[in-house]
């Protein structure tokens, strides 16, 4: 059996690159760290058209998909659309992410606070405009307990 | 002289409108094997009068104050089978008959299409004797209306002409899902695309030997109407030596007067990693008579006059 240590990367689909990346950027902050299949070389070996977001030390991938891609209704805000996405930040942090869903104009449900047995206290549900549904947390058992949670 | 600053693609975009550094084309220098054959060309397409001799070759002046120069090679550089082109300005109270004529000379003007929004309805494209592709745009005087070359790297190309000249993305092809969807109808024939629009590609992760994909395109705004575009090269071709900065096929740009030294200082200062300084200037240009030759990314020539 694998020993597997963390998540490392995440790759999700996308129908507009240059949107995503904005929206990675202005809302998480995100690094651009390269873009696939917009050289040469890339293109004579049939690479995937993707651009890697550096969130901190997870890597993220949007992809183009080669066909249609299901697109959830346009109201709904919490759901998945076959997964989502949850991000920790601290819990100053998690205001400011409010704060900035707020500014840029991004739908969001939330902050939604989760009972008192879950280590998770406050989260806030929204999407990117490829469709993919994001959840953003922070968690009360570090801030209660002390926890030291690790950065992946 | 100011500090040197190092750009890449995680450089944050320039906002706003540009600096406006490039105020218009002010001509192009193009290959041609013959140039008597060439010149009779061009005086016929553009209605224009006889060239004059410089050193490069045939320069023939435009009603636009821009101008065509012809330089004479062997085996000129003309890539037709590419996104490669040049579009020149046809006066309205002619450009009908201009097509006629070209027809009738049998010259073949194509109908095909770009993808830059604004270019929908100006689907006129011929080639020269040689080969260089032309696109035939309607307009109030001849001229030369922009220029579309060939990158190796669209990435270092946009931060190229977006970090150093300044100038803005207009329209991006190649990365949306909507793209990839109208290639597939290019593929089937079904979409009549300029040459460079699309591209066949083999994916290793497909077992059909070939599939149809958009070839990722740059549109960009360098001033107020002056349009340039980027294509992706989908095969390497032969680059010029790293510190030529000076050579043919090249586009030149005309800068405001009197702001030659802030475009050479900024290529000075603004610098990416992939490309080499002239040891003179310590920028990739070089400055002759008044002129600022550079070479982009993807060894593209350019030329900046006031």
């Amino acid at each position: 059996m694998a020993e597997v240590e963390c998540i490392s990367h995440s790759g999700i689909n996308v129908v507009d690159l240059k949107e995503a990346e904005d929206f990675y950027a202005n809302v998480f902050g995100g690094l651009i760290t390269n873009r696939v299949n917009f050289n040469t070389d890339d293109a004579k070996r049939g690479r995937s058209v993707h651009t890697s977001i550096a969130l901190n030390d997870w890597l993220f991938a949007v992809c183009l998909p080669r066909g249609e891609m299901p697109m959830p209704p346009e109201d709904l805000v919490r759901g998945t659309n076959g997964f989502r996405h949850g991000f920790r930040v601290s819990q100053e942090a998690f205001g400011t992410l409010v704060e900035r869903l707020t500014a840029l104009e991004v739908p969001f449900e939330g902050p939604v606070t989760h009972p008192e047995t879950s280590p998770v206290a406050q989260s806030v549900y929204f999407k990117d405009p490829g469709g993919n549904f994001l959840e953003v947390c922070w968690r009360r058992d570090a801030v209660r307990d002390g926890i030291v949670l690790a950065a992946g | 002289m100011a500090a040197t600053t190092w750009v890449d693609i995680r450089t944050p975009p320039r906002r706003g409108e540009p600096l406006g550094l490039v105020a218009g084309y002010a001509g192009a220098v193009i290959e041609v094997a013959d140039l008597d054959r060439a010149v009779g060309f061009y005086r016929r397409l553009l209605g224009v009068g006889q060239p004059s001799a410089e050193s490069e070759g045939l320069r023939l002046q435009l009603d636009s104050g821009q101008s065509l120069t012809l330089t004479r090679k062997s085996e000129p550089r003309t890539f037709p089978e590419t996104a490669i082109h040049r579009a020149l300005r046809i006066p309205h109270s002619r450009f009908t008959a201009t097509i006629a004529a070209l027809e009738a000379m049998g010259v073949a003007v194509d109908r095909y299409h770009e993808d830059r929004d604004a270019e929908c309805a100006e689907n006129y494209y011929c080639a020269d004797p040689d080969g260089n592709r032309l696109q035939l745009v309607e307009a109030s005087e001849t001229g030369i209306d922009h220029a579309a070359v060939e990158t190796y790297d669209v990435e270092w190309s946009e931060v190229f002409y977006t970090q150093v000249l300044d100038a803005r993305v207009e329209q991006r092809v190649g990365w949306t899902m909507d793209d990839f969807a109208r290639a597939w109808a290019w593929g089937r024939g079904e979409d009549a695309c300029a040459p460079g629009a699309r591209r066949w590609e083999t994916l290793y992760t497909d077992t059909r030997p070939r599939v149809p994909r958009p070839n990722a395109q740059l549109y960009f705004r360098l001033g107020p109407g002056v349009a340039f575009a980027v294509y992706l090269a989908p095969e390497h071709r032969q680059e010029p030596p790293p510190r030529v900065f000076r050579g043919t096929p090249r586009i030149a740009f005309r800068v405001p007067r009197g702001r030659l030294d802030e475009l050479a200082e900024r290529l000075r200062s603004i610098r990416l990693r992939c490309m080499w300084p002239s040891p003179t200037t310590g920028g990739p240009f070089e400055r002759v008579d008044e002129a600022l030759y550079v070479r982009d990314p993807s060894g593209n020539f350019l030329e900046f006059r006031e």
